[in-house]
């Protein structure tokens, strides 16, 4: 449903993205696993819109390179950056509400969310316990979760994860990487970026390699897994 | 006490309420102190007077389609003075506002002349308060029709989905394109909003000070304290410190200077950032890592 063709991006002289070919089909959670500085991000953003690119990103057979941020969003290409985002002066549902505006667009009264808000409720019961509690107040984890459960609000057609993992004690990691997992069985695909790719290559379909702006390496995250190269560059495995 | 000070001290207290709040809207939304907040105050006042006295509308009207006019010339702003610098250094946009005032100062004056205006009251004639203090009902209307335009700003903001977004923009807009704002336009939703707040408390004020061109100067200063003393970024804060800075504009003024007015609210300020820096209502929100 997603492909990406020759994609390059730069930020003023400084080329990141030289010519990355990339496809995330229907259902699957595909991640994306490179060091600081590979590019990981500068991918997601140019996806999301936010980086200028050449190359062609298709959504559905339609090429939404160009496109401006909110208008890739509306077509159901949701991001959860890095860092997670929430908008900390409003209350936990009041972000959650928030999310909606993709697909039901800006209005007056947020309207009956009462359905939306139990599916991701029962996704993420923590959320239900804090929804009153403003989003600076909650801790890391909490806040990656609300993160998550907004984009989900907007009903995605294609969820955009970077690195869910990020400052999160590993009991934590665990938990939301189940929740990622639940989200893609229930029918919507994930592309996910990582640094902490054991856990990623374990919960994804397909895997590719960035290296330097280029994908280095890609294939079944199994094999990937296995691969020499990767199990001494990314999951700390010391040859001998 | 003196209720007549007290009066027309809390009226304009209310106008620089107006005037503060809508700076802390737009520099809530984008970061930035509008150093031109002041001439919509005054360029709000002169569309009042356009409508009242050169097309002879009823004050009432007069004062709605002002208002309307100021949600444009705050759109109109917010494209030309912010939009194309938003990515600029902070600076760079303090002094496109400050640019931006000039331009309404002296395209006021081009319009409208130099001479000093006035329009209709809302109210007429003087109410007599517990058999000793003269008070003009314009005071009092000001005083009524400011506390619900506030009021009514507030809950758009706190209370209605619109207004979170807008928060939501404000506070983080990368967030708000991924999460499918038109940032753009809720942007200029806040400016507009600014812009007709402020503006409609010209069309309130001109009736007891007359309108001249070089107005908005001393209101940024004033508003700008305002926002300070209140605590940056709060509106509350801002009604609040707008508030003060009227009643001590009119005891300092009654009981110590009128020439000195502004001193005496800078020293107000001062004092206020020697030992409460953050402002009666600090912030709010705290970043977390």
């Amino acid at each position: 449903m997603l492909r990406v063709r020759n994609l390059v991006a730069s930020y003023g002289y400084n080329q990141v993205l030289h010519g990355i070919d990339l496809d995330v089909g229907q259902d699957e959670i595909v991640t994306l696993i490179g060091s600081n500085g590979a590019g990981k991000t500068t991918l997601l953003n140019s996806i999301s819109g936010h980086v200028k690119i050449s190359g062609e990103i298709y959504y559905q057979d339609v090429n939404i390179a160009g496109k401006s941020p909110h208008a890739i969003a509306r077509l159901g290409l949701l991001q959860v950056p890095e860092g997670r985002h929430v908008f900390p002066g409003l209350t936990v549902e009041e972000n959650l509400a928030v999310g909606t505006v993709v697909n039901r667009g800006m209005r007056i009264r947020k309207g009956d969310l009462s359905q939306d808000l139990d599916f991701v409720y029962q996704i993420f019961p923590r959320l239900k316990e804090r929804r009153k509690q403003l989003a600076w107040s909650l801790s890391g984890g909490e806040q990656q979760m609300l993160a998550i459960a907004r984009a989900l609000m907007g009903h995605p057609k294609l969820l955009l994860l970077d690195e869910p993992s990020m400052g999160l004690a590993p009991l934590i990691v665990e938990e939301v990487f189940e929740r990622i997992v639940e989200i893609n069985r229930l029918g919507t695909p994930v592309l996910l970026v990582e640094q902490n790719a054991t856990m990623a290559l374990r919960v994804s379909k397909r895997a590719y390699i960035l290296e330097r702006g280029r994908v280095k390496f890609s294939g079944d995250s199994k094999e990937v897994a296995q691969d020499e190269r990767v199990r001494e560059a990314y999951l700390g495995v010391i040859r001998r | 006490m003196n209720l007549q000070l007290l009066v027309s001290g809390i009226a304009m207290g209310f106008i620089y309420a107006m005037v503060s709040m809508g700076m802390v809207l737009i520099f809530r939304a984008v970061n930035i102190v509008n150093f031109a907040q002041g001439e919509f105050l005054m360029f709000g006042g002169y569309l009042c007077y356009m409508f009242n006295r050169q097309l002879h509308l009823p004050i009432v009207p007069a004062l709605l389609l002002a208002a309307l006019a100021m949600g444009v010339v705050g759109v109109i702003f917010m494209f030309t003075s912010y939009w194309p610098l938003r990515n600029a250094q902070i600076r760079a946009i303090v002094v496109s506002a400050m640019g931006a005032s000039i331009v309404f100062k002296e395209g006021a004056r081009l319009i409208w002349g130099s001479i000093p205006v006035t329009v209709d009251r809302v109210v007429k004639g003087t109410a007599v308060i517990a058999n000793t203090a003269v008070v003009q009902w314009q005071n009092i209307a000001i005083i009524g029709i400011s506390f619900i335009l506030i009021l009514f700003v507030y809950l758009l903001l706190e209370r209605t989905f619109i207004g979170h977004i807008m928060q939501a923009t404000a506070q983080d807009r990368y967030m708000a394109s991924l999460v499918g704002i038109p940032v753009v336009f809720s942007i200029a939703l806040t400016f507009a909003l600014s812009a007709m707040l402020t503006g409609i408390g010209g069309g309130l004020l001109a009736p007891l000070f007359f309108l001249n061109n070089t107005m908005g100067y001393t209101t940024n200063a004033k508003a700008f304290a305002a926002v300070v003393i209140g605590g940056f970024g709060s509106v509350p804060g801002a009604v609040i410190g707008g508030l003060l800075v009227g009643l001590i504009e009119a005891f300092g003024g009654a009981y110590i200077s009128t020439t000195y007015q502004l001193v005496i609210i800078y020293v107000v300020l001062v004092f206020f950032l020697m030992f409460r820096p953050q402002g009666i209502f600090g912030t709010r929100i705290q970043e977390k890592a």
